[in-house]
């Protein structure tokens, strides 16, 4: 049997207010009057016992709820109504009056008709004003300006408490420490491209190395002797010779420790160096290449600095005496820069920065590179000064420097930026206003660096900025709908085509909006929609966060990694090929990397072998497809097996604590996600089961209690079947046979409330496979929800569900479903 | 304390008492002639070598700084306190020591800090003796959030004696240009909202509390741009270079730790947090580069030589903790006191034991600030004082800096017998 759970979201306790934002804004008054006489008296009769002023029990209370579906909480608590009466679960056994059949079936009837009316009369819509979520904001100022190096300060508070996905109005508060890091991201990103003159790091003399120098020696101290870096000479006369290659990633020369750009700009770097004396490996000079890098990306430390770092310049040392040679090279704030010899080996001497060496290949590469008879570059001092000039990206934006500050030249340059910013044309009072502000500010500072400083700060500090879809209509405008997909599929503000299809009146055309849906998804920029679509929806934000006790289970960063990134491939297969949504219930390939494989205990993979390679490969080991009707290698059984969703390890893992797992957090986690059911939070003063399963035969014991206890039962005995037929997956989803602290082996199988026989995780598939509508409604339901940012309203369920119906007998492909949902009224309305 | 107000607040507060998390004011007749409370929080992301840490072991290596420098009596260490939280995953909540087992709580500084900072030009200061691997600091604001700290020695030093004036110029300027760009953008929000339906509208309204926020805040500070800054302490200079590198993080812990007492002398701020991360390099400690990395060395296995060298490393950072107390004993406080007796300091670690990352039984001191010392209690449940939560301390610490709470986060008691 299928769950039922009507309602799609049941969330009572402390998110009500919002659900009242969730219900639209227009409605036909039908929807909201007195309750019907035949209903009232039937609550009159058999509910008020429990559930009016003098108990509420369940925190229920019937005789104050509205006969009003306008408001989405009461039409979910309405539907509750009907689960409970039509299931029998109310009134309680104890209850004091119990209706005949025909009189509960009368009720439900009753409620019936006012729910079709409900659908039939209430339109969809109703997304609440949001903000920009982190990933958006972050995407939007780096499409608009092509500043890569951005991120807001660590004190931003995180997006997500309680919504479904990071797009929903739940969790997007704008507080005090929000509006603060967005008031400080502003500064930042208008120091990046107009710096201010006059103001601190602008233009300074750096005195960076000496060689042999104070400097030098307290900051290497002990630790410069010859490594990595360079090899430093002591006679006749101390300098530093360069001794890596630029292909192979760990020999480089970093010098951040000793200079970090105060603001972005062009800082002219001054060496004291002169090349030995031959040429280069190519026969040509020796050269030095310039590398910025930038440090401040987050990201796993373990992707190393190389694969963030850009060439940006090279010079030719020329041989002979030392001399100053000088090179311009574009710093960001905060970034800091590499140098390399470039020609110093051949290509290809050395392996280059993604091959997997061990710890003891890399020492004794690093020493034949050290050693190596090949001539080099010796470097004796190093001045960096600057900066002396603005950056490429800021020219780029001006034409000229310094910028001019005048009516045409706002509106040449200022009011596009605005455009794009607020992602739809401006107003006249719009252009007014921030023309006057502007040229007020140039004169009251008697600077255009200063006004245009200014001018960057207040756009991305303006609420048409940080907000979205700010309209009041009931479909989206043309511009709406723009960012409203840009949105979904890029996480980022639209592009050109999309604006000006936009302005153009087109995009609303069905045609146009699935040419250009298809065009989205085709473009990279949807990686954005997989890695947070799949964040969210599959747990792999969890994944990246979670703590694994590494005693007990084979855990570390490179199985981490291989669960997060198969997860990814595994949906991006399925959404690149338009596979049918069933392919998530069950598919004939995963993907696994080689310290997954470990885990999984296929024969020849061992994880500290894994880590003894990896330890120091610059990327991290990426999983690979596995075909699992032709493996074309011996797997075990469960591997076999680990077709769709409920193969995935990473789901596991997150429905536990890292350390044992949880048949509990299992079914519901089953239940939300694929069946796309939404079991109600536990009652209060209910203390939680603490499931520890090394005390192996006691999971199921305790697990009874809770069909025991009337008020846990109704959710639970759902819940608990699914997850105990998944026990023999391990709290990092490894496979089990037995538990940890007992050898009799795991009994997976259950049984649902209606009689259905539950056994491993492919029983599940099958209950899955027997219904699909059941999982289309479900991921439909997920996508509009990341996509509108609302949790489906009563107007956008009659839409729903008429796709569900539709499904051609061969199922939905992905991008099928995906433009479906687009072109609904739900996607498209406010 | 310029406020006319301050006795009917003062009632007022009192009234108010039932809200347990709501700090009553320090008594104003009291504030005017008492010198001011300050607090010093410290904790370490690798824990202490309890044998050595505890002065119940009359030969323990840690305590021997305070000895040296005349402290004896001005610290007490105490033992059979934590969280009673969950005891593995030590790096994962080693953020936790002063905010108590309540996800996303304050912590103890940041709890003091609205009333101890109110009139000071910073309300607090988070320092950090080096970069921080994981984003776990020992400050979490009110919202649980954590505060990123200062690891340049150079910026605290700006920020207690003012840095150059094209620093100051730049600052004034942010600060005044961007009150009159929020003014701005509140006026496009105005013009927003009567474009909205009413739930957005309503929504909206969190934009323009926020922004009026972040006014206020910009406010304080270009309000104190204007006053100026302590004298430079005499015969106090920075090093020529930062040292951030990791290998460095003793010098730079030393820098914190002294400016720490300037901050504290010339009254730029009273309250403090100070993390002291945990490092991936071989610390230098004066010619010597450790046997290996900090964090390596704090996985002794019990081997002598990890040991002392660890034992090293961390009778560094106490030489700081015993500096600084020893300047602040030497200075005076505004009514005569020796500053060190209103000034309290907590070190310790949610690292009870980093070789096994346990998190029973905390290495905790409280020094300094004017308590009967006692060099070292026993708690937790074997011993007579059955305290049991660090918590408790907290407690204790709060009710004597005039604070009239009787909870913190999971406290269930206080050490006042023991400690007051």
């Amino acid at each position: 049997m299928i769950p039922v759970f009507r309602s799609n979201r049941v969330r009572l306790s402390n998110q009500q207010g919002w659900f009242v934002f969730l219900a639209g804004l227009v409605f036909a008054s039908a929807a909201r009057s007195e309750v019907p006489t035949d209903v009232a008296a039937f609550t009159k009769t058999y509910c008020i016992e429990c559930h009016s002023s003098e108990e509420q029990k369940g925190d229920f209370r019937i005789d104050t709820l509205p006969w009003d579906f306008t408001d989405t909480d009461t039409w979910q608590q309405w539907e509750l109504v009907h689960e409970y009466i039509s299931d029998g679960d109310m009134p309680t056994k104890k209850a004091k009056r119990h209706p005949d059949a025909a009189t509960r079936q009368e009720f439900l009837s009753q409620l019936d008709i006012a729910f079709a009316k409900v659908i039939q009369s209430v339109k969809p819509g109703g997304t609440p004003l949001r903000r920009l979520n982190r990933v958006e904001y972050l995407n939007s100022v780096r499409d608009l300006f092509g500043i890569r190096e951005i991120n807001l300060p660590l004190s931003f508070p995180a997006d997500v408490s309680g919504a479904e996905f990071d797009t929903m109005p739940e969790g997007l508060f704008l507080s005090p420490p929000v509006m603060d890091g967005y008031h400080e991201t502003a500064t930042d990103i208008a120091d990046r491209i107009v710096p201010l003159p006059g103001h601190s790091g602008y233009q300074s003399k750096y005195g960076v190395l000496e060689i042999g120098g104070d400097s030098m020696r307290k900051s290497y101290g002990p630790r410069l002797k010859p490594g990595v870096m360079f090899r430093k000479r002591t006679q006749p006369k101390e300098y530093l010779m360069f001794t890596g290659s630029n292909n192979s990633g760990w020999m480089g020369a970093l010098w951040d420790p000793l200079f970090v750009a105060p603001v972005s700009g062009m800082y002219r770097i001054r060496l004291l160096s002169n090349a030995q004396d031959k040429a280069g490996a190519d026969g040509k000079p020796l050269r030095l290449g310039f590398y910025t890098f930038d440090p401040g990306k987050s990201g796993h430390p373990k992707r190393k600095r190389r694969e963030l770092t850009t060439r940006v310049a090279e010079i030719e040392v020329p041989k002979g005496e030392p001399q100053w040679l000088e090179c311009l090279v574009p710093v960001e704030q905060g970034g800091a820069f590499h140098i390399y010899c470039e020609n110093r080996f051949p290509k290809g001497k050395f392996p280059d920065e993604k091959a997997l060496i061990t710890k003891k290949e890399s020492i004794s590469l690093t020493n034949e590179a050290m050693h190596d008879p090949a001539p080099t570059i010796e470097l004796r001092g190093m001045e960096v000064e600057g900066p002396v000039d603005v950056l490429p990206r800021t020219k780029k934006i001006f034409a000229s420097w310094p910028p001019k500050l005048n009516q045409a030249e706002l509106e040449a340059k200022f009011l596009p930026i605005a455009e794009r910013a607020y992602r739809r044309p401006l107003t006249d009072i719009e252009r007014e206003t921030l023309i006057t502000s502007v040229l007020e500010h140039g004169k009251h500072t008697g600077s255009p660096e200063f006004a245009w400083h200014y001018a960057i700060r207040r756009l991305l500090c303006s609420p048409a900025f940080l907000y979205r879809e700010t309209e009041n209509t009931e479909s989206l405008s043309q511009y709406g709908l723009a960012s409203r997909l840009s949105y979904f599929i890029w996480s980022s503000m639209p592009d050109d085509e999309l604006t000006a299809l936009a302005a153009a009146g087109k995009l609303s055309d069905p045609a146009v909006l699935a040419a250009q849906t298809q065009r989205l998804l085709d473009d990279p920029k949807s990686h954005q929609f997989v890695k947070h679509f799949t964040g969210q929806w599959l747990g792999n934000r969890e994944v990246a966060s979670i703590n694994v006790c590494d005693n007990r289970y084979q855990w570390d960063d490179n199985v981490r990694y291989g669960f997060i990134r198969s997860t990814e491939m595994f949906f991006d297969e399925i959404l690149r090929g338009n596979l049918p949504i069933s392919t998530f219930i069950d598919s004939d390939f995963t993907y696994a990397n080689t310290a997954m494989r470990a885990v999984w205990g296929v024969k020849g993979s061992d994880l500290e072998e894994v880590a003894r390679q990896q330890r120091h490969s610059q990327v991290w080991p990426e999983p690979k497809r596995i075909d699992l009707v032709n493996p074309g290698e011996e797997l075990p059984s469960h591997v076999l097996d680990r077709g769709g969703v409920l193969g995935l390890p990473g789901v596991f893992t997150i429905t536990g604590d890292g350390v044992e797992s949880s048949p509990i957090l299992r079914g519901v986690w089953v239940m939300e996600n694929l069946f796309g059911q939404h079991p109600p939070p536990p009652p209060k003063d209910v203390p939680a089961l603490d499931i520890d399963t090394s005390q192996a035969s006691s999971v199921r014991e305790t697990l009874i209690a809770h069909t025991e206890v009337e008020s846990c039962a109704k959710c639970h005995r759902d819940i608990d079947p699914l997850g105990l037929a998944l026990e023999n997956y391990d709290a990092i989803g490894g496979w089990r046979s037995s538990y940890k602290a007992d050898t009799s082996s795991i009994d997976a199988s259950t049984t649902m409330p209606d009689g259905t026989a539950l056994d491993g995780p492919v029983s599940i598939k099958d209950l899955l496979n027997k219904r699909p509508e059941i999982f289309t409604k479900c991921l439909l339901t997920k996508l509009l929800e990341y996509g509108a940012g609302r949790g489906i309203s009563v107007g956008d369920k009659r839409i729903v569900e008429e796709i569900v119906k539709a499904e051609p007998a061969e199922g939905y492909g992905f991008q099928d479903l995906i433009l479906r949902a687009v072109e609904t009224e739900v996607f498209r309305a406010k | 304390m310029n406020s006319p107000n301050t006795t009917n607040r003062r009632r007022f507060l009192k009234g108010a008492l039932a809200l347990p998390t709501l700090p009553s004011l320090i008594s104003a007749a009291e504030a005017k002639i008492a010198a001011p409370k300050r607090l010093v929080c410290v904790g370490t992301q690798l824990g202490w070598y309890k044998p050595d840490f505890f002065a119940s072991n009359a030969d323990a290596r840690l305590i021997k700084p305070f000895d040296k420098a005349g402290l004896g009596d001005q610290f007490t260490t105490i033992s059979g306190l934590d969280h009673k939280g969950p005891t593995g995953n030590g790096h994962a909540l080693v953020y936790t020591l002063f905010t108590g087992q309540i996800p996303g709580s304050v912590s103890l500084d940041q709890m003091v800090a609205p009333k101890l900072g109110a009139d000071t030009r910073y309300e607090s200061l988070q320092l950090s003796a080096g970069e921080l691997r994981n984003n776990a600091p020992m400050s979490l604001n009110s919202n649980g959030i954590p505060l990123p700290p200062i690891i340049r020695p150079s910026e605290v030093f700006a920020r207690i004696f003012g840095s150059s004036a094209t620093d100051l110029k730049r600052q004034n300027y942010l600060l005044e240009s961007g009150r009159s760009m929020l003014d701005e953008v509140t006026g496009d929000a105005r013009r927003l909202s009567t474009q909205l339906g009413r739930e957005d509208k309503a929504k909206l309204d969190e934009y323009f509390t926020s922004v009026r926020e972040v006014e206020r805040k910009l406010t304080r500070r270009r309000d104190w741009l204007d006053k100026p800054f302590a004298p430079l302490e005499p015969g106090f200079s920075l090093p020529p270079e930062e040292n951030v590198a990791e290998a460095m993080m003793l010098i730079n812990e030393d820098l914190m730790w002294d400016m720490m007492a300037l901050a504290i002398k010339n009254d730029s701020c009273r309250v403090f947090s100070l993390t002291i991360p945990l490092g991936g390099a071989a610390l230098i400690m004066g010619d010597h580069a450790m046997s290996a990395s900090y964090h390596v060395l704090s996985h002794h296995g019990n081997k002598k030589s990890k040991v002392d060298d660890l034992v090293a490393v961390e009778t560094a950072h106490m030489a700081g903790a015993a500096r600084f107390m020893k300047a602040l004993k030497e200075a005076r406080d505004v009514d005569g006191s020796s500053m060190l007796d209103n000034t309290t300091l907590l070190i310790g670690s949610a690292m009870a034991d980093a070789a096994k990352h346990r998190r029973v039984d905390y290495p905790l001191m409280v020094a300094g600030g004017g308590y009967q010392h006692k060099r070292h209690i026993s708690c937790g449940a074997d011993n007579e004082n059955k305290n049991e939560m660090a918590c408790d301390l907290y407690v204790t610490v709060l009710q004597k800096m005039g604070f009239e709470m009787d909870s913190f986060s999971s406290s269930q008691s206080n050490l006042n017998g023991e400690l007051l």
